[in-house]
């Protein structure tokens, strides 16, 4: 049974595999990914399924994650509780402290490791339930 | 070999497939034979610096983040054969597999 529902937006879909394979090796983690900021904002429009986190790409074609983070703020209460990190390739410096000014709850760079991704995640996920 | 290893090996094979064709478009693009539009050339870059690192290519993915910041503040592909060469490293090991 799962404790911890995670949400992956990313239009490489070999990451999302990997992220996928990462985040199964916590058994309590339940993750879903969609490969755009569209079909995340459409899922969760649609209230059926609702994720405690959501893992969001910095560069996406169409829209990218600091919009799409911006269009899921506006839809709902709970949208404005749910953490989200964001990952990207540059995640250091100035780039970091304007994500994380965007709303963000953590930047996890890109590479990620494939064997750490579940814990760091829940540690983020903790941390941001206890502030 | 661990489930999860056996299909993070698969990936990897792919990962490098698509690492040849993505050498091929880069010189390509370098030589002038079909120059990519900026937004295309930088999703190619981009994604060898958010992918070659997860398959166990650290350098590759360096470069290429290298590479990125450049194209996103000069638009400036002047490193470009710092790239092909470590792709050519990375498919140079890999040799065997199709692509």
């Amino acid at each position: 049974m799962s404790d911890l529902r995670i949400l992956y937006v990313d239009d490489e879909p070999d990451i999302r595999e990997v992220a996928l394979l990462s985040l199964g090796l916590d058994p309590a983690i339940e993750c879903r990914a969609v490969d755009s900021g569209a079909k995340m904002l459409e899922i969760l429009g649609q209230e059926q399924w609702l994720p405690d986190l959501i893992l969001l790409d910095v560069m996406m074609p169409g829209m990218d994650g600091p919009t799409t983070l911006a269009r899921f703020r506006e839809t709902s209460a709970a949208a404005m509780r749910t953490p989200v990190v964001f990952m990207t390739a540059r995640a250091q410096g100035f780039e970091r402290d304007r994500l994380l000014k965007l709303g963000a709850v953590a930047v996890i760079p890109k590479p990620f490791d494939p064997m750490r991704l579940a814990g760091q995640l829940r540690a983020i996920f903790e941390a941001a339930a206890m502030a | 070999m661990s489930a999860f290893d056996a299909s993070m090996e698969d990936l990897k094979r792919r990962f490098v497939v698509r690492a040849k064709k993505d050498s091929v478009v880069l010189r390509d693009h370098q030589s002038g034979d079909r120059a990519l539009p900026p937004q295309e050339l930088r999703a190619v870059v981009h994604r060898l610096a958010g992918c070659a690192g997860i398959f166990g290519y650290p350098a590759l993915s360096a470069v290429a983040l290298d590479i990125d910041a450049h194209l996103v503040e000069a638009n400036d592909t002047s490193a470009l054969p710092e790239l092909l060469a470590a792709l050519d490293v990375v498919i140079g090991e890999n040799g065997a597999l199709p692509g």
